[in-house]
């Protein structure tokens, strides 16, 4: 079977869109593996998966069941601004100095000693929804790109791909990632997850029309978040030295 | 499975400070779009976050 340059076109763009997306579930599943650990975090992806594959084989995509993908976005955005919000005005606050830093080589090993089985199933659970979210947006690429081009086949392979790529990508980053200093990474993290949550959370209340740069706005929003939490943590750190020299004083 | 519930409300709206400060973002972002402004509800609800987030870092500190 030869491809047309319009093949091409649609595989290229199926394959990108959904590399998106899964990229997107990746940074929700390195948020929890970050807290509960990779075995949790990958077992909750499995079960993501295993979700999307079950809700397309078994009904024929998850709109037949009448689920409203807006609303899902919007439960999910706020759960995500819940877990980024605290995340990262607690990783400033460390970064400042006003709580006490993480001992980085041991205290990862004894933070996950002592989550509740609460918060391990609370960070379970984003990681499965964020996923399940994911994998039904790449579901719905694979539906409007497979529609135009009249065969699901060649999608759905560019969307298998795009996340076997995620995987490997995944993997490769996994060590390199346990030499990151734990703060660091929830920081980053913490400014992900409020990107994701207010992109998530204002689609599910206004449509697309709330958001005219579409995925981009993303992007613009991590580095928002991040850079005001880099000059937050100034503010704070040169606060708290006024604030301790005048006790000094 | 009452208790696992309940544990996982604890977990995620615990923190009233953290939850007040995302539900009043969501409701200015509702308002906005509820005024036909979808394009701004996303700003909006991203500027309430960030000096949310300056304001806990900063209460956090103080615990």
């Amino acid at each position: 079977m030869s491809l047309t340059p319009h093949d091409w076109a649609v595989f290229t763009a199926a394959f990108l869109t959904s590399t998106v997306e899964w990229v997107e579930a990746y940074t929700i599943v390195l948020a929890v593996a970050v807290t509960v650990g990779w075995r949790s975090a990958g077992s909750a992806t499995i079960a993501g998966l295993a979700t999307v594959t079950a809700l397309i084989a078994m009904t024929g995509g998850a709109l037949s069941l009448g689920l409203d993908i807006h609303w899902l976005r919007l439960v999910i955005g706020i759960l995500l601004l819940l877990f980024g919000l605290r995340w990262l005005a607690k990783a400033v606050a460390r970064s400042a100095g006003l709580i006490a830093l993480h001992d980085e080589a041991a205290a990862y090993a004894k933070t996950r000693e002592s989550l509740s089985r609460a918060d391990r199933r609370a960070a379970w659970l984003v990681a499965y929804k964020g996923v399940l979210l994911e994998g039904l947006e790449v579901w719905l690429i694979v539906v409007a790109l497979g529609y135009r081009q009249g065969e699901f086949g060649p999608v759905s392979m560019a969307a298998l791909l795009g996340l076997v790529a995620v995987v490997l990508l995944g993997i490769a980053l996994r060590a390199p990632l346990t030499r990151v200093p734990e703060n660091a990474i929830k920081f980053a993290v913490g400014s992900a997850l409020l990107a994701f949550g207010t992109f998530w959370t204002a689609e599910g209340l206004g449509g697309e029309a709330a958001w005219p740069l579409s995925d981009w706005s993303i992007l613009l929003l991590f580095a928002l978040f991040a850079g005001s939490g880099l000059l937050a943590v100034q503010w704070h750190r040169g606060r708290a030295l006024r604030l301790r020299a005048g006790g000094e004083a | 499975m009452s208790s696992f519930f309940k544990a996982l409300v604890k977990s995620l709206f615990g923190d009233a400070a953290n939850s007040a400060a995302v539900a009043v973002g969501v409701l200015l972002a509702l308002l906005l779009v509820t005024a036909g402004d979808a394009a701004a509800a996303g700003w909006g609800l991203a500027a309430v976050l960030l000096a949310a987030m300056v304001w806990l870092a900063g209460r956090y500190g103080r615990r």
